[in-house]
């Protein structure tokens, strides 16, 4: 019976349908976008340091010797962006093996000369990007000679390699010690980090002491799955993760980005409730008939209800299905993610509280069911 | 003149009863112009501003630029990369290249250095010989001349026009020190020059300024070769060609062009940075055009998702107002064809009738959009161009079309007697 109700509503007005279903699509289209926007914000920062990088020290000779961005690879199955080796040397020096294909900035900003090119990492040749302060320091240049252990590097770049950025990636129940020296013994001297291709690192006989391994574009309930699996797959070592969750940031995101979408859903209201106003009084006849046959007062309300519910159910699965269509503009304008499950849920539910409220001012407006046939 | 009254008088009927409506609509048609230029406007602002650097630019194919990595300050070696390119393309390039110093301006000349007046301070740009004799600058009078005796002949910025005309002289100076727009020092002897205006810039020129890029050369944009002036349109500067009494000693940064085409360009651009980039970067003329179009976009960033939803929803509402629109006036219609009025004239007043508000509410928002662009988007406005008219013609004519189709199938169904009868 519902059903037949539901075609016979719809099918009516076929043109004055699709008009509402459109207008329903373009109201829910902004609020999908917004949440998207906000998830493609959200994994924008998830792929920051702090939020997905896990922590290797106390590390067997087996493990001290793996390629770990190859076999974490190979275990989660997730992308990793980088794997920093840290060597600790004399003097509060730090030698850093660089391994990946993200950027170096993810773990301090860049401040001149270059990174590390694809030939010099295959080749693992002896360049070095060195922090700002020690460029500084000893009035170094870009292109000049350095000598690190004995071995002589040619700089060709500077950028912020700071105790703080490495430590807000390692977990506080890590026991290493390598990374931080300066900032646990409040120590005035600075640490010295100093970045070589993770090839030549290992070409120059270094081993790592720790290890930092930077997982990419997955959320926190996948990192920490990865991060059990590491914890199987290597149990002769200490292994850390995160102690920063970035949950609350998605939910901070939504909240900040889903207003704009529901200011301008409202913004079609207008035009929407018009839409609707025709489509409720040309439904004013079918309702009669009902009546007339019989249908009590509280099914045709039921079903009313329903039949709001269908338009929301409808509307958002053609705007998801716009979004994914639109997928590769949309992501002109920075918003490369569709918006999750719950957000779905909430975007339909809104919808459906909102048109309800509409029909029901129509409904009121055009009194069916008040001085009708069946009062 | 009757019959023109009785037209507009039909004209009118067929506005609404409430002219709230019509307003909101005129309003609503003039954002959609606004929003649709601050949409644009990335898109927009780096059409101008290439094909500005085009016009200013002309005689080239290939341009390939080469800077220092900031923070190396060694200086480029000219001669070297000239003959290099001259050896791999069998072509010497010409090279362009600039320097900014920020200088002190009085109007003391060589007779009078006793009663000098300072006038503040003001950039100079000096612009190499190659440069010089390609630039095509836009110029609202006067010409641009190189030095043929020991007074500098320069051309100023717009805003400095209404204190200083052409054939003025002014003193430029500067301490030994000179600090430049990206933060670099140098060490020049001191700048004291006599010069003459012999011509003011116009509004609408771009101004060809080879910088350092700020960081990874990947990342340069083609704001190292030029700018458009509207965005510095406050800043006094001056432009004149290097000469011997005057010449470029900085340089980090340069442009070489090429007469004829390189099609293996992008190779070699690649090759070049893996092999000889311990301390300087080169881009090609294309990769710095297309990351200039990437960065107008990230600086807008939410503000342009906002904007192409707000557009979205106001074509629609604009859809939706038209659907309504026309189903109002289907009685009023109905009975004015009863009456005996042709379908063309009825066609043609109810045009009327809505181009009365549409036109208006068009060239209104055409006219307020550069003041309110900037509200909306913190961005310069370059100005107009055929990309922002075409997109606001087609916005237009596409809604249109699509209001007056939709609500044309809502009535099909319906008879022109049928709305007499109901009416």
């Amino acid at each position: 019976m519902f059903f037949q109700f539901l075609r016979n509503s719809f099918f009516a007005k076929k043109t004055l349908f699709i008009m509402l279903i459109l207008f329903v699509t373009v109201s829910l289209f902004c609020i999908n976008v917004m949440f998207g926007y906000a998830e493609s914000m959200y994994y924008n920062q998830l792929n920051a340091t702090m939020y997905s990088t896990v922590t290797f020290s106390n590390m067997d000779g087996k493990t001290k010797a793996e390629d770990l961005l190859k076999r974490a690879r190979e275990i989660t199955e997730y992308k990793v962006g980088s794997v920093l080796y840290f060597k600790e040397l004399e003097n509060m020096s730090t030698l850093i093996g660089w391994d990946g294909t993200e950027d170096t900035r993810r773990w301090g900003s860049h401040i001149a000369g270059r990174r590390f090119t694809n030939e010099e990492m295959e080749n693992g040749e002896n360049v070095i990007y060195v922090h700002w302060h020690d460029y500084e320091d000893k009035s170094l240049s870009i292109g000049d000679s350095i000598t690190v252990d004995k071995i002589d590097y040619s700089i060709i770049g500077m950028g912020f390699l700071h105790s703080s950025v490495f430590l807000d990636a390692v977990g506080s129940d890590s026991t290493q010690t390598v990374i931080g020296q300066d900032l646990a013994q409040h120590s005035k001297k600075r640490q010295s980090y100093m970045m070589v291709p993770y090839k030549g690192f290992r070409k120059n006989g270094y081993e790592p002491d720790v290890v930092l391994l930077h997982f990419v574009d997955i959320n926190h309930s996948q990192y920490l799955k990865a991060y059990e699996k590491l914890k199987i797959e290597f149990p002769n070592c200490e292994i850390t993760a995160s102690n920063n969750s970035s949950d609350f940031n998605r939910l901070f995101l939504a909240v900040a980005w889903a207003p704009f979408g529901f200011i301008l859903a409202f913004a079609i209201g207008i035009s929407l409730a018009n839409i609707m106003s025709i489509w409720i009084s040309e439904q004013r006849q079918i309702v009669y008939v009902y009546q007339i046959c019989g249908l009590s007062k509280r099914r045709i309300r039921a079903y009313s209800v329903l039949e709001i519910f269908v338009i929301s159910v409808i509307g958002e699965v053609i705007s998801l299905l716009t979004q994914l269509l639109f997928k590769v503009p949309l992501s002109i304008i920075f918003v490369e993610r569709m918006p999750n499950i719950l957000e779905i849920l909430i975007t339909v539910a809104i919808s459906f509280v909102l048109l309800s409220l509409v029909a029901r001012k129509q409904i009121r407006k055009n009194l069916i069911f008040q001085g009708g046939i069946g009062e | 003149m009757n019959k023109i009254i009785c037209t507009l008088k039909l004209i009118r009927m067929l506005w609404s009863k409430k002219l709230v409506r019509e307003f909101f609509l005129f309003l609503e048609l003039s954002f959609i112009v606004m929003v649709t230029v601050a949409t644009l406007l990335p898109i927009s602002n780096a059409v101008v501003f290439s094909s500005g650097i085009e016009k200013t630019l002309p005689d080239y194919s290939e341009l390939i630029y080469c800077s220092e990595y900031e923070g190396v300050s060694k200086g480029l070696d000219i001669d070297k990369l000239k003959s290099d390119f001259a050896e791999k393309y069998g072509e010497n390039p010409k090279v362009y290249m600039t320097e900014s110093n920020k200088i002190s301006l009085s109007n003391r000349d060589n007779e009078n250095k006793e009663n000098a007046e300072a006038l503040g301070s003001i950039y100079m740009l000096l612009i190499s010989e190659d440069l010089f004799n390609d630039i095509n600058l836009k110029l609202s009078e006067g010409n641009f001349k190189k030095a043929e005796s020991d007074i500098l002949p320069v051309i100023i910025s717009p805003n400095m026009s209404s204190v200083h005309s052409i054939g003025d002289k002014i003193r430029c100076s500067s301490k030994d020190v000179s600090t430049f727009d990206d933060g670099t020092w140098i060490q020049r002897s001191d700048l004291d020059v006599e010069c003459e205006i012999t011509g003011i810039l116009d509004k609408d020129s771009t101004v060809i300024d080879i910088v350092s890029f700020p960081s990874r050369i990947e990342q340069a944009s083609l704001n190292v070769i030029g700018w458009n002036i509207k965005k510095y349109d406050n800043v006094g500067y001056i432009i004149a060609a290097e000469c011997d009494f005057l010449p470029i000693v900085k340089k980090t940064s340069a442009a070489f062009a090429f007469d004829n085409s390189i099609s293996t360009l992008s190779e070699d651009i690649k090759t070049l940075n893996s092999k000889n980039t311990n301390t300087y970067g080169f881009a090609e003329y294309n990769g710095l055009k297309k990351q200039y179009y990437h960065v107008t976009f990230t600086n807008l960033r939410w503000r342009l998702v906002v904007m192409v939803l707000l557009l979205l929803v106001l074509f629609f509402n604009y859809i939706g107002y038209l659907i309504m629109n026309v189903k109002q006036k289907q009685h009023v219609l109905s009975i004015m064809n009863l009456c005996g009025m042709s379908l063309w004239k009825l066609l043609l007043i109810n045009i009327a009738s809505f181009l009365l508000i549409v036109i208006p509410a068009l060239l209104i928002g055409l006219w307020l959009a550069p003041y309110t662009v900037h509200f909306l988007t913190h961005e310069s406005f370059y100005g107009y161009n055929e990309l922002i008219y075409f997109a606001i013609w087609a916005l237009f004519l596409i809604s249109t079309f699509f209001g007056i189709a939709a609500a044309y199938v809502c009535r099909k169904s319906s008879s022109i007697i049928g709305f007499y009868k109901k009416a």
